[in-house]
């Protein structure tokens, strides 16, 4: 009988926690730098965002998750952008709700990363529809426990900033958004930019470039200029949405 | 700017790819790019001060209009161009004066072997080409292409005494080029042979030249720079070896709206006769723009 329970609790299936509230303490004391707003990144789909507000003067941070998102406790990854900052991903832990003790919280406490981040603009034309980028992003420096490393991903189409990039330890990699286009090129941005400044830029023209080189195309392989081959890619791309024209 | 109204009179096209290098449009298309078969028709316009053809100066500027079609299908390209060239000197037809004597001698004296011949008059031009690309699973394509192009020469000789006398003479030049790419030298080995025959001036040269391309250089604007630097070698000039030195630049802009390229080029070309090292400051402007394009079935 007593193996038989044990071996129903072993074959129970792990109960799910699914919570609709973000909430994010920062433990350390410098956190009063922090601005009144950040947001969260969740599954390392940086179109998946949540934003969150400070409650008070505390360190404390809350946000709803809008439906159909939702965080799985023990699941999903959650990364922050605190502008200026960035912490790596990590996986939130069960609360309660104080006013919905019925309802689960997902709550993150981090000391505040350091203020190493800054924004990425993908600057000049051409530009076509959309460009993926992923961001590969290693576990914090300073404290590493509690964070794993973890790629993300994003679209650029009106956007033309990625947040809160960590020069020093993330790579980039940009792609086309088209099959028979794809050839993600890889950036590692401490070997792209070698000042410090807050903010960088890319040319659109050099990540193009650098994808056609990488499939092999020629009209911005690097070596020739096609209008053939321009013409071919505006066709290809025009199939999708896409386009090499810049906005009006 | 005297070459200005040859432009207004639509002169028709020199083209010859490799013969009229600074007019020479790119219809280079990677297999691995297309879908499927593709048909493209280029307009190309231009005007050019100090150009060569085929490495002989023409002396004169030139307006040019081509019509370029090219077919592409699997790895294959077919080609054709039209090209009509005006100048200052009315192309068509060589007018010279056969001396009264008995030998044969004209006026004006063309050059003599072993000096850089002259450049037939501007005029209509006609190219074929065939071209077969190799493309890895990485790395650029290279493309391997034979050219054929054929051009109408033209001779009234006028005879103290006498009757003018017609000819009916022409150009052919037969090519092949082949893209390298070999540890970073990225650029195409051309060879062709060049005949005239039928004319007061026949004269036959090889060439052998290699056009080593840089990666193109990003302005801003949306402005591409390429560069590239031509050598190699022709016969019948008088001087063995290396005798011709040809960089050129190149600024290039795409309108992707009206689908307009427009291109800049200064091109000194040096060659080396017997007399020693001439340059010749090309200088060039035109634009391109696809005329048709029919894009085939998915593949």
């Amino acid at each position: 009988m007593t193996a038989l329970l044990i071996l129903l609790l072993l074959g129970e299936p792990e109960r799910l926690v699914n919570a609709d509230e973000l909430e994010v303490t920062i433990t350390s004391v410098d956190c009063a730098s922090a601005p009144s707003k950040i947001f969260a990144v969740l599954r390392g789909d940086e179109e998946a965002t949540v934003d969150l507000d400070r409650v008070g003067t505390e360190c404390r941070w809350r946000g709803v998750i809008g439906a159909p998102e939702h965080v799985t406790i023990g699941q999903t990854t959650v990364s922050l952008r605190l502008r200026g900052a960035r912490t790596g991903c990590r996986l939130a832990i069960e609360g309660r709700n104080p006013t919905n003790p019925n309802k689960s919280v997902a709550i993150l406490r981090l000391p505040y990363p350091p203020p190493t981040a800054g924004d990425l603009q993908i600057a000049g034309w051409p530009f076509p529809g959309r460009v993926a980028y992923v961001r590969i992003v290693e576990p914090d420096l300073d404290r590493p426990q509690g964070t794993f490393a973890c790629r993300e991903k994003g679209l650029l189409q009106r956007q033309r900033t990625i947040r809160d990039v960590m020069f020093e330890t993330e790579t980039l990699e940009f792609s086309l958004m088209k099959p028979s286009l794809q050839g993600a090129i890889s950036f590692a941005l401490k070997e792209s930019f070698d000042d410090d400044s807050a903010t960088h830029k890319i040319p659109t023209e050099t990540i193009l470039r650098a994808i056609a080189r990488k499939r092999g195309g020629s009209a911005e392989a690097g070596y020739r200029i096609s209008p053939a081959a321009m013409q071919n890619d505006a066709k290809e791309l025009g199939k999708f949405g896409m386009t090499l024209e810049p906005p009006k | 700017m005297k070459w200005l109204p040859c432009v207004a009179a639509l002169l028709l096209a020199g083209a010859a790819a490799a013969q009229a290098p600074i007019f020479q449009p790119d219809n280079f298309l990677d297999p691995r790019q297309r879908s499927g078969p593709v048909f493209m028709s280029f307009l190309l316009l231009g005007a050019g001060r100090g150009v060569t053809d085929a490495f002989r100066p023409l002396h004169q500027d030139v307006g040019l209009l081509q019509i370029a079609n090219t077919f592409y299908w699997s790895r294959f390209e077919a080609g054709y161009n039209h090209s009509e060239t005006r100048g200052e000197v009315a192309g068509g037809t060589v007018r010279v004066q056969r001396c009264g004597c008995n030998t044969e001698v004209y006026f004006p004296t063309p050059p003599p072997p072993g000096a850089v011949p002259a450049a037939p008059l501007p005029g209509s031009r006609d190219t074929a080409s065939f071209a077969f690309y190799h493309a890895s699973a990485s790395g650029p394509a290279l493309r391997y292409r034979f050219l054929l192009t054929s051009q109408r020469i033209g001779t009234e000789i006028s005879v103290q005494d006498g009757p003018a006398v017609r000819r009916s003479g022409r150009e052919q030049t037969f090519a092949i080029d082949g893209d390298v790419n070999f540890r970073g030298l990225v650029g195409t080995l051309y060879l062709a042979r060049t005949a005239r025959s039928g004319t007061t001036d026949n004269r036959t040269q090889n060439e052998l030249v290699y056009t080593n391309r840089f990666p193109v250089l990003p302005l801003p604007k949306g402005v591409l720079l390429r560069t590239a630097l031509t050598f190699g070698a022709i016969t019948d000039r008088g001087a063995s070896g290396i005798n011709v030195v040809n960089p050129l630049v190149e600024a290039f802009w795409h309108d992707y709206r009206s689908r307009v390229s427009v291109h800049l080029v200064y091109s000194p070309q040096s060659l080396h006769d017997g007399n020693g090292w001439t340059t010749h400051h090309q200088v060039a402007a035109f634009i391109e723009r696809p005329l048709y394009a029919k894009f085939f079935h998915e593949r």
